[in-house]
């Protein structure tokens, strides 16, 4: 067994700072005890929210008398339904439609799109 | 103090956990103090592993060796401290209590323990944990090896090699 075996066995058997030692319950229960009333605190004011968001408002709500109590129609909703003519409507031709015309007796003149072309539907 | 009353807790569950504090603190404060050096830091570690153990009543009661159990806790919790730690190039400064008696021999001695502490701070974790637990704590081979999860060999190998170092630091 040399020098360091020697010093190794003297603190093994060294007692451990007493003072210090002693600070140790003291601290372990504190944070335990704030730990506690941090988890009581957290969750009384859960259930304070979950009260009040739940509980139903003890002021009434104004509420209208019988008669009072409708709703004016606007004019425009008993009215009868107004069709704007063609000639307001926005979806007028903006040029004359072409019509099919009958030429005589057996030849009828189609409409066409193409001014230049004429087509004879023969009767 | 009724510990009961002021945490709220079963009584079955308070009394025990009183009782372990009282029973175990030295030994979690020894190994965390030979492990991080600083008292400050001692006291802090011992603190979360009391914390770790009323968190864990449980698996601590059904361990079949609740020392071990502690053992590895505190380990484990002074390793991560000293990961997060910067490296110390010069071993710390290692915190001891001056000897009250015989004030030239204890000086003297306390000068050499102070020195062999901060060279302590100077060895790898893995040596240092083994030699802590070993030769500071006076667990066996293979409880050093259970709690550092590590072979027998291993742990043999590590105190060799740390013991080697000091020698050759303190010569």
């Amino acid at each position: 067994m040399d020098e360091l075996d020697l010093l190794l066995r003297d603190m093994a058997n060294e007692a451990p700072p007493a003072e210090s030692l002693a600070k140790v319950g003291p601290r372990v229960r504190g944070t335990l005890r704030r730990r506690v009333v941090t988890r009581y605190c957290l969750a009384a004011a859960a259930m304070l929210a979950t009260v009040l968001l739940a509980w139903p408002s003890a002021e009434p709500v104004p509420l209208p008398k019988v008669p009072d109590f409708s709703i004016p129609a606007p004019d425009f909703a008993l009215s009868p339904r107004i069709i704007p003519s063609p000639s307001q409507s926005r979806m007028r031709p903006s040029r004359p439609r072409r019509m099919p015309r009958l030429v005589n007796g057996d030849k009828l003149e189609l409409a066409s799109t193409d001014p230049n072309v004429v087509i004879y539907w023969s009767l | 103090m009724d510990l009961s009353l002021e945490l709220n807790l079963p009584l079955a569950a308070a009394a025990p956990f009183e009782d372990y504090i009282a029973r175990y603190q030295q030994l979690v404060y020894r190994t965390a103090w030979r492990m991080l050096g600083a008292i400050g830091d001692a006291e802090d570690a011992c603190q979360e592993v009391f914390l770790k153990l009323h968190s864990r009543l449980g698996d601590f009661e059904k361990a079949p060796n609740p020392s071990a159990w502690l053992y590895r806790v505190t380990v484990n919790h002074c390793l991560d401290v000293l990961r997060k730690r910067r490296p110390q190039a010069e071993g710390g400064n290692f915190e001891v209590l001056a000897a009250g008696d015989n004030p030239e021999q204890e000086a003297a001695l306390e000068q050499q323990k102070q020195r062999l502490a901060r060279l302590l701070l100077r060895l790898p974790v893995g040596e240092r944990s083994a030699l802590v637990l070993r030769d500071l704590e006076g667990l066996s081979t293979r409880e050093v090896a259970a709690i550092l999860e590590v072979s027998e060999e291993t742990v043999r190998t590590a105190i060799h090699r740390a013991k080697e170092k000091l020698r050759q630091w303190m010569s």
